[in-house]
């Protein structure tokens, strides 16, 4: 349905996953060359609630909204990117990803996926 | 090198087969990126000239190789829904010549119809290969002949043939064909009419050999006139004709 977005995304160098999920964190697309025995699934589960939570948080105390959200782990680095409503798209990348270059693409991606959604 | 320009279509999803058929229709030139889940995500670059696909280039995300030619368009028809973002070429950064091409095989006129497996793809595609006799036609400005100026150009052929032949060979043909009919009288009397019919219908030497047989062997005739003078007729006949033809090779 999005293996556009997904392919766009997974050819820039570092990105390793690409989720595409709904705002309950269930999987609506995704690719990755990350470990197999990385349970995928409840990992975007988690990451989800925990984006939709933080983001209730920011919307209450200071009436904003939050477009995403930068973890950065030792190992890797986890975007988080609110699509619409009903979309979060989520990238895993290696450490040493370039910062910008991940902001850059995912915001096209989300420019995209509005784009072909509206 | 190809730049693509501006996007003329984002997530347009369909299979390729369609979605190709449709830009080759209607004379598109640009790119289109066409990505898919087949074995794994992959993204293929197809450029289109003037409704042409000049190149295509396919390459697997994962296990980062590359496909060209006639290996990366078998595996375009090989997918079944994709997800395609068409844009226009910037031609003056493209450097493209219009005749370039790494596709070996004769372009193919895709057509936009729906399709379920691989099985029903490749027949499809197949079926787009059979040309019809319409559209050759008009590919070749050919104009159909009526069924008068077919009779025409036949008469027209089979006078100009009848000229070219030899009028004594001609005459002497005629006169054999007298000489048959009237030995037909003689061993036949009345019921010699539908064997005189016969030797008129006839154009060659051998025909006319063909029909002394006939006569020999004829049933009907049987019922009236005894087996007998009916061979010796026949024989009478087939001894005429070839006595007929050694004359004409000797002068």
């Amino acid at each position: 349905m999005y293996e556009n977005i997904i392919a766009d995304l997974m050819s820039v160098d570092g990105i390793r996953a690409v989720v595409l999920s709904d705002s309950e964190g269930n999987i609506i697309e995704s690719e990755s060359t990350l470990l197999e025995n990385r349970d995928l699934e409840s990992f975007t589960a988690y990451i989800t609630n925990f984006f939709t939570k933080g983001s209730d948080v920011i919307s209450k105390s200071s009436s904003d909204e939050v477009l995403s959200t930068l973890i950065e782990c030792k190992k890797e680095k986890i975007l988080v990117c609110r699509v619409n409503e009903n979309l979060i798209l989520l990238l895993i990348a290696d450490s040493n990803t370039n910062i910008g270059m991940m902001r850059i693409e995912s915001r096209k991606a989300v420019e995209k996926i509005q784009l072909m959604d509206g | 090198m190809v730049v693509k320009d501006r996007p003329v279509a984002i997530g347009r999803r369909g299979n390729f087969v369609e979605i190709s058929g449709e830009l080759s229709q209607s004379g598109f030139t640009g790119v289109v990126e066409v990505s898919y889940r087949l074995d794994e995500i992959s993204r293929a670059r197809a450029v289109f000239i003037n409704g042409k696909m000049v190149d295509v280039r396919v390459n697997k995300l994962i296990s980062k190789t590359e496909l060209t030619g006639d290996e990366a368009l078998n595996e375009l028809l090989r997918v079944g829904k994709c997800v395609a973002d068409i844009y226009t070429i910037d031609k003056s950064s493209s450097t493209i010549p219009e005749n370039e091409t790494n596709i070996e095989v004769p372009s193919i006129e895709l057509h936009a119809t729906p399709w379920q497996n691989e099985e029903d793809c490749v027949e499809k595609v197949e079926s787009c290969l059979e040309v019809s006799r319409e559209e050759i036609l008009r590919k070749y400005k050919i104009k159909e002949p009526s069924e008068e100026e077919i009779d025409a150009i036949i008469k027209k052929a089979v006078e100009d043939e009848l000229e070219g032949l030899d009028i004594e060979v001609f005459e002497e043909f005629e006169r054999l064909k007298e000489e048959l009919k009237s030995l037909s009288r003689k061993y036949l009397g009345k019921l010699s009419k539908k064997v005189e019919e016969s030797i008129d219908r006839t154009s060659f030497p051998d025909e006319l050999m063909d029909l002394a047989a006939e006569i020999g062997n004829s049933k009907s005739l049987r019922i009236f006139i005894p087996k007998e003078k009916l061979e010796k007729l026949a024989e009478e006949m087939g001894e005429l004709i070839k006595l007929r033809s050694v004359e004409r090779i000797n002068t």
